[in-house]
């Protein structure tokens, strides 16, 4: 049997056509494992997530992102793939992540699924053949060698726990080459037979409806002589042809790059616009904290100064929080950044490294503040990806070790486990947080359902307000230099549709002039309320801004809104 | 042709002049050829050169912002702009800025030669130095600097401004001044880079002489630190320097700091001002204009705050210096020896304090306790 002969074809539900989707969708990370207990056996399932679109659909998400839940001994969070082509048992089977694509679909929601190209686990059947001996058909597959000190200038890039690029296989005697853990051997995709066999991976889940994949680990798939194996255009050229690929079977699907570098450097994954259609943008993220802390704008005025065009039809991703994606190092790596010293100094965030915590606990349960950094994150040039349990203000659990920490069981209701599952509390795979603050109890989506002034009543109307702004996804962005530095205002334009964006970042109420002379008769209306404020002038626009306040401002030309 | 009379009457009373106006001689008129036509006037009082532009309705450009765009086509005749506006609140000099992008100061003091507001940041953006405003046009006649056009830093702030900002931030807040919100130092921090990277591309740009240590014990402070300066054997250079460095003078921007005002200190000779000096000098002063700011925040407030202001003042002098001495390391540009270099910088602070003491006790009494209490300490 062939692999392309296993893709069951069936009749499809797909979206609407909109090849640009991914530029004005609203993302929503899932942790299957921690959403919903559909089978009562304590840990979450694709039968659970099918169960709990509806909730997904009412908050307004466009776009799920699932990690992996492909077969995997679990010693990288299923990172560690043994089989690309079949589910994790404990997550589900087949039909569940053809009936959940098909059930999201119906609703009008789009999937895209992690996908680990760049290696496999060693329990892999490819690398078990692979190691047996050095005549065997997939002999090449990996990337062998007799020497462990080749491509030295590679960094170790997991140094708590490898110290070596290399790893020895006594089986068949040779070294076998890995960026991430010894358990991880990568894949040879100078071979011509692996590039294959990916793309047969890639077309057995987009057959089978996946709106895409985020391409996890992407700038380490070749090795090169005399240099540090990342970015090489070797990688470009292959990811170019699986978009070519992509593009010529499967319209509107979308690829999305963990690239966790510079932007200067991540917007080569976009190629001409004809590589991927997404990358993460990293920096923003820690900057929008930053300037928070400072209470001023200029982290985020400077990172967006330093971020490069993209090409059309190319889109940021951008996060306040995910599931384990940024560690101080990573973003450190490049010296244009000073953002370690701004760190450093911060005892707070020192204390959590990394930012391994989540959002609530990181802004000390404050509403305003998480509210404004949501603001941001639904304003600024990118789509946002919002991350299971923050529309909740859910806490952490720090002695859980740091990455677990974030993934606690989804809190529904404060029945027994939360409402995450009817299983008994010793068989969960976490424990839910039960706490008085952040505890299952006190935060759950029943009650903020029912309180139409809870966090998440609030975010679910900013994403309906977002929706109903493309320009939010496509326009053109342009800061407005206003006079009072703890206030970020800029313009988002697209076609005659105008927003303004006003945001005060500091803990004290804040006057703001802003020059706005371009819009010189323009009415402003608030888009939260509709309520509409005093016409703009020939003079600078003054506004007053609440602690952490934020206005997003609709300006309609002329007598429109007379 | 206006008449000397007129050119009087307009003189009277503008913030930018000093003189008498009544004795004020017009030493030239100049018709210059633009729309709408103006004269450029060049007049004598006191002992200084002052300019006018005057329109042909006997209107100074001061009080006719229209005539601006006249002025700017003689000085860059290729921007073309859509709008102005007066730059308020200007002591000695006036400012237009055209469609929010583009400055024109016209210099209404003017020497016997190039103006160092512009021949300074010219050469140091030639010296690879990014952090002032690039020079797009200059306006001379005569050897002499008439009116110059640079960006506009849209939205800037000075660093007087933000470090007030910083101290209410902590004055409120009440804990210590690296957890309360609105820090400065990661801006001090870049400050002090910014300014060792100053004083290089002032090396590269204007060269430098050795410095004699011992005339520079005997002259900085009036040699009151002449004991403790008696032992250096390397002094550092003596390069040109900003001169009246402090944290008004420097902006910042959406993308960095800018450095500004390169005319020197008002109160000295135009020689003087562009003699060579030691580097520290320049980082004396900003390191009193911390204590300044510290100072000032605290006299707004009812409640006594001075130990949070001491705080705050010690805990960015740090870290102005550390990353001052960091990127200077290596330029020989401040003594080798940093024991030595951090003495001769104190040595300069309190010439710095000195000069505000006697500052304040003519102009403003109530302040003079400020300079008092950092002499004293720095004197201990």
């Amino acid at each position: 049997m062939t692999v392309t002969d296993r893709a069951v074809q069936m009749p499809l539900v797909l979206p609407p056509r909109d090849p640009t989707w991914y530029q004005r969708a609203v993302f929503y990370e899932v942790l299957v494992r921690g959403f919903y207990d559909g089978n009562a056996d304590g840990t979450g399932d694709l039968r659970g997530l099918i169960e709990k679109l509806d909730y997904i659909e009412w908050l307004g998400v466009d776009c799920l992102w699932l990690l992996p839940f492909y077969q995997s001994p679990l010693r990288d969070g299923g990172y560690d793939i043994s089989d690309f082509f079949s589910v994790l048992p404990e997550y589900g089977n087949d039909d569940d992540v053809t009936e959940l694509i098909e059930q999201a679909h119906r609703r009008g929601i789009r999937i895209i699924a992690d996908m680990v190209m760049n290696h496999t686990s060693d329990q892999h059947p490819w690398f078990q053949e692979s190691r047996s001996d050095r005549t065997n058909p997939k002999a090449d597959w990996y990337v062998w060698g007799d020497d462990d000190t080749r491509w030295s200038e590679a960094r170790v890039i997991f140094t708590d726990t490898e110290s070596s690029n290399w790893t020895w296989d006594g089986r068949r005697g040779q070294y076998y080459w890995h960026r991430f853990f010894s358990h991880q051997p990568d894949l040879n995709f100078d071979n011509l037979d692996v590039q294959a066999a990916m793309f047969d991976v890639l077309r057995f889940w987009l057959d089978r409806g996946l709106d895409g994949f985020r391409l996890d680990a992407v700038p380490y798939l070749f090795e090169r002589d005399g240099t540090n194996g990342e970015n090489l255009p070797e990688t470009h050229e292959y990811l170019k042809q699986v978009r070519k690929e992509v593009d010529a079977l499967y319209p509107d699907r979308v690829l999305l790059a963990e690239a966790n570098q510079w932007p200067a450097d991540v917007v080569d994954y976009f190629g001409e616009g004809d590589e991927c259609h997404m990358a993460f943008h990293f920096p923003v993220m820690p900057r929008i904290f930053m300037a928070v802390r400072r209470e001023q704008r200029y982290p985020i005025t400077e990172i967006l100064a330093q971020t490069p065009d993209i090409p059309e039809g190319c889109q940021w991703g951008i996060f306040l929080r995910n599931h384990d994606e940024l560690t101080l190092e990573m973003v450190t790596d490049d010296e244009r950044d000073y953002m370690y010293s701004e760190y450093a100094k911060d005892p707070r965030m020192k204390v959590n490294i990394g930012i391994r915590r989540r959002l609530a606990p990181l802004v000390e349960n404050d509403t305003n503040v998480a509210e404004l950094l949501h603001a941001l994150l639904f304003s600024l040039p990118g789509s946002p990806v919002l991350y299971y349990g923050d529309e909740l203000g859910m806490g952490d659990n720090i002695y859980l070790g740091d990455r677990d920490s974030v993934r606690t069981p989804m809190q529904w209701s404060p029945d027994r486990n939360g409402g995450f599952s009817r299983s008994d509390f010793a068989q969960l795979y976490l424990p839910p947080l039960m706490d008085s603050v952040y505890g299952y109890q006190a935060c759950n989506v029943e009650s903020q359902m029912k309180n139409p002034s809870s966090l998440l009543h609030w975010m679910r109307r900013m994403i309906a307000v977002r929706k109903q702004h493309p320009l939010f996804g496509i326009g053109s962005f342009e800061i407005v230099h206003a006079d009072n530095p703890s206030v970020l205002a800029f313009v988002r334009e697209h076609e005659s549709d105008v927003v303004l964006c006003v945001n005060n970042l500091s803990s004290r109420a804040q006057p703001v002039e802003l020059p706005l002379q371009r819009f010189d008769g323009y009415a402003p209306i608030e888009l939260l309320g509709r309520v509409p404020f005093p016409k703009i002038g020939e003079l600078p626009y003054f506004v007053t801004l609440p602690p952490h306040g934020f206005f997003w401002f609709q300006l309609c030309a002329g007598d429109e809104h007379a | 042709m206006i008449s000397d009379d007129r050119v009087r009457e307009l003189l009277a009373g503008r913030r930018w002049f000093a003189g008498d106006a009544s004795t004020a001689q017009v030493l030239e008129r100049t018709e210059l050829d633009c729309d709408p036509p103006l004269t450029d006037v060049l007049v004598a009082s006191d002992g200084h050169r002052y300019q006018l532009v005057v329109d042909a309705d006997g209107a100074e450009v001061d009080d006719n912002v229209a005539d601006a765009y006249g002025l700017l086509k003689v000085v860059a005749p290729d921007e073309e702009v859509s709008s102005v506006r007066h730059l308020a609140a200007e002591q000695s000099n006036t400012s237009f800025v055209f469609d929010e992008r583009i400055l024109l100061k016209l210099f209404r003091k003017v020497g016997d030669g190039p103006n160092p507001d512009v021949d300074v940041p010219q050469a140091l953006r030639r010296a690879g130095f990014g952090h002032v405003p690039d020079v797009l046009a200059r306006w001379q006649r005569d050897g002499r600097d008439l009116a110059v056009v640079q960006p506009f830093l849209a939205g800037a702030t000075d660093g007087w401004t933000l470090a007030l900002t910083s101290l209410r931030q902590l004055f409120a807040e009440g804990t210590d001044p690296q957890s309360a919100g609105g820090d400065f130092a990661p801006e001090a921090t870049r400050l002090g880079a910014m300014t060792a990277d100053m004083h290089v591309a002032l090396y590269a740009a204007f060269g430098q002489d050795r410095a004699d240590p011992g005339l520079l014990a005997k002259s900085v402070a009036n040699g009151q630190c002449e004991p403790q300066l008696s032992h250096i054997d390397d002094g550092g250079a003596l390069i040109r320097v900003h001169g009246d460095y402090h944290l008004g003078q420097v902006m910042r921007t959406d993308e960095a700091w800018f450095v500004c005002d390169f005319e020197g200190e008002p109160a000295r000779s135009e020689l003087e001002r562009i003699a060579p000096n030691s580097p520290l000098k320049d980082v004396a002063g900003m390191v009193r204009s911390f204590d300044y700011a510290a100072a000032v925040a605290a006299r707004e407030q009812d409640a006594d705050v001075h130990a949070l202001a001491r705080a705050w003042e010690r805990y960015n002098r740090v870290e102005f210096l550390e990353s001052y001495w960091t990127a200077i390391h290596g330029s020989e540009l401040v003594p080798r020896s940093h024991a030595d270099a951090v003495a001769l910088m104190e040595a300069f602070e309190l010439e710095k304090a000195l000069y505000e003491v006697n500052y304040e006790r003519a102009h403003r009494p109530a302040w003079a306790e400020i300079p008092e209490a950092a002499v004293a300490r720095l004197r201990a």
